[in-house]
């Protein structure tokens, strides 16, 4: 069973210290961090895809790049295939990128202007493989073909192209050395909405065209059904809740997520729900409350969630929540 | 043809049930606008002979995607146009006065007092170096005059305590805990949902009877989202006041509005009663657009897509702008332009398909 998982991360922690100054560092007993991950665990299965979703600074984004070790974790571990991957010596870790990569949310402002496109797809096979230009520009051509380009884009820089357009250049150039597992990070929110919706089944396809595991980070509750086949539920650094996508739209469990799905809007008008209205915005990740980090807008708190952390717990196969009132 | 178009809307505004309650007069009527920019000679048209109308106490939604001349329609509704862009020809009937006619310094008291907008980006549109209740003042003080006329008992609102009450009123009423300390804030020290409600409140105090709200919801979260748009609709009904809703949300229509019109490339392709619009769309544009938004009910690998892009601007397609990623496309789309044809007294639509 074990075999199966192609990424397990436990307990992966990441603190940014908030006083970065000489002279606060010594003048400033304890100095103030900003918890933006939070001892989060999970495992990724070998072809699945995993949603983390959750509102600005919940730390999703942050969690996918301490995953990617693109950022070094303050604690915990990621284990990919098998092997640790924090702390690995700089030369290890660059060999690592060829499976790890990794869509990024601009596609206006993550791929370099003053490149054509053939360079820009040309950069990673340079780094990784000695091709000979020939080999290299047939390569080309299958990346431009898989995300639905033709060569004649490969002359072009960035500015000629449309949002779409460029992101699928962002997927191309993630897909160039064959990774095991991507990381999008709002791989669609920059885009229009009949576009967005090209390039989510353009995702779909290419994972089962290469067998590709992903980890979709998004804020967008409706995508992030769509895509997953699990979803992770993310609020102030922890993750609160985990399952399948159905259950948890159907039957969402903590009432952070409870509030968060009744809070989508339907393209729906005939469509009706409960509707939770929760009140204030999310507290500061420097001090966050005590006790289950979400009880200062929780409609259904009592006293324990101010004084005791809950845990991550299994209630249901394949399914995990935070929460003390759920049994 | 216009002019039947027109008479059209209005036999519909007597005829249709909209579900709103009340007046059912029209507010503000846009007729024929079209916005032109000189750019190398030739002239662009973000936005292309529009006619529509908003009517008392009505949230009209304005869907499209960007580039479809969304915001641009509503800087042409409170004449902020600036060169090199012009509005050339048609009206803009507000309360039976022609805003094109009206001086820069007629168009002043209107703007904020009569017709007030709130953006997209609160961060942005507020002043970030004034307090938050200064920066509600100034309505105030800039509309001083016309609100001492409409409000004989608050003639008092010359002297600063009385417009600090004022002030104060506004931040309640969008929900602003302990307003007295925040008013002597800062926009930085406010979260984007805070920052929201403060560009509400200042767009409210002038009492105008047209709000036009750009994206109001689009930078914030979820169930920020949702916390702005019940405060929308609840001082919507309070205040009898008329919303022009501009989003690229359909989601945030369907919540929201009475009637919806769906813009493409400068043009409004359809307008129809909200259910309407969302049970029967008719322009293959509206159709695509709501088969391609995953929504509760849509199983993996079963969204659609609409092929192609949005065309830009320099380049907008001859005949129907739509023809190059229409599914249903015809010889004669891609030649005329299709009329603005009523399918029902509150469904329009400007689609080949259904011309005989």
């Amino acid at each position: 069973m074990d075999g199966d998982y192609l990424l397990r991360v436990q307990n992966l922690t990441k603190y940014f210290s908030v006083n970065t100054g000489v002279f606060a560092q010594i003048f400033s007993a304890g100095s103030d961090h900003v918890k933006a991950v939070d001892g989060i665990s999970f495992d990724v299965r070998k072809g699945e895809t995993l949603g983390i979703v959750g509102e600005s600074g919940c730390g999703k984004s942050t969690a996918g790049l301490t995953i990617l070790q693109l950022l070094s974790p303050t604690a915990g571990d990621v284990i990919f295939n098998g092997e640790s991957i924090v702390d690995l010596p700089s030369r290890r870790k660059r060999l690592l990128r060829k499976n790890l990569q990794m869509i990024l949310q601009n596609p206006y402002s993550s791929l370099n202007p003053r490149m054509r496109i053939r360079d820009i797809l040309a950069e990673p096979l340079n780094n990784f493989e000695s091709n000979k230009r020939e080999q290299q520009a047939h390569r080309i051509a299958e990346l431009l073909d898989y995300v639905g380009l033709t060569w004649a884009h490969s002359e072009r820089f960035p500015h000629e192209l449309s949002g779409g357009q460029r992101q699928r250049i962002g997927i191309a150039r993630a897909l160039a050395l064959q990774p095991k597992l991507i990381v999008a990070d709002e791989p669609v929110s920059a885009l229009d909405v009949s576009v967005q919706s090209q390039i989510l089944n353009l995702l779909l396809k290419l994972k089962e065209q290469f067998g590709l595991t992903y980890l979709f980070i998004s804020h967008d509750l409706a995508v992030v059904r769509y895509i997953s086949d699990r979803i992770a539920v993310m609020y102030l650094g922890q993750i609160i809740e985990l399952g399948l996508p159905d259950s948890i739209y159907r039957e969402p469990l903590h009432p952070y997520t409870r509030a968060l799905i009744s809070a989508i809007p339907e393209p729906d008008p005939h469509y009706q729900r409960e509707r939770i209205v929760l009140s204030g915005g999310v507290p500061s990740p420097i001090n966050p409350p005590s006790g289950c980090r979400f009880h200062t807008r929780c409609p259904i708190a009592v006293k324990r969630c101010s004084q005791e952390a809950p845990t991550l717990r299994l209630v249901a196969p394949d399914r995990q929540v935070m929460c003390h009132l759920i049994q | 043809m216009k002019a039947g178009t027109k008479s059209g809307q209005s036999l519909g505004s007597n005829t249709n049930i909209t579900g709103v309650k009340g007046s059912q007069d029209i507010l503000i009527e846009v007729a024929d606008i079209t916005v032109s920019f000189r750019a190398n000679g030739s002239a662009l048209k973000p936005v292309d002979d529009i006619s529509f109308h908003i009517k008392r106490g009505e949230i009209l939604g304005m869907v499209g995607e960007s580039g479809s001349g969304k915001t641009i329609t509503a800087l042409s509704m409170m004449r902020l146009i600036e060169p090199p862009g012009r509005i050339n020809g048609g009206h803009i009937i507000y309360r039976g006065e022609d805003l094109l006619q009206k001086t820069e310094s007629e168009m002043r008291k209107i703007r904020g007092k009569e017709i007030a907008m709130i953006w997209q980006d609160p961060m942005a549109s507020l002043n970030p170096v004034k307090r938050i209740g200064d920066q509600i003042e100034e309505v105030l003080r800039i509309h001083r005059r016309q609100i001492i006329a409409g409000n004989k008992e608050s003639s008092a609102l010359k002297s600063m305590a009385t417009r600090t009450e004022v002030t104060l009123a506004a931040l309640e009423e969008v929900n602003i805990a302990e307003p007295a300390i925040r008013m002597k804030e800062y926009p930085h020290q406010l979260s984007g949902g805070m920052q929201q409600r403060v560009m509400i409140a200042m767009a409210l105090v002038g009492e105008p009877s047209l709000l036009i709200a750009d994206e109001p919801t689009t930078a914030l979260d979820v169930t920020i989202q949702l916390q702005i748009l019940e405060l929308l609709k609840s001082l919507q009904k309070g205040k009898a006041m008329s919303i022009l809703l501009i989003t690229h949300d359909l989601g945030v229509v369907a919540e929201m509005c009475h009637r919806v019109q769906v813009m493409y490339c400068g043009r409004i392709v359809e307008s129809a009663d909200k259910n309407d619009l969302f049970d029967n769309p008719a322009h293959p544009y509206t159709q695509g657009l709501l088969k391609s938004i995953p929504r509760h009910d849509v199983k993996k690998g079963e969204l659609d897509s609409i092929s192609g892009v949005v065309p830009d601007l320099t380049a907008i397609p001859q005949g129907c702008a739509f023809h190059t990623r229409c599914p249903m496309v015809m010889d004669k789309c891609r030649q005329q332009l299709p009329d603005f044809i009523s399918l029902s007294p509150s469904h329009q639509v400007r689609c080949h398909l259904y011309c005989d």
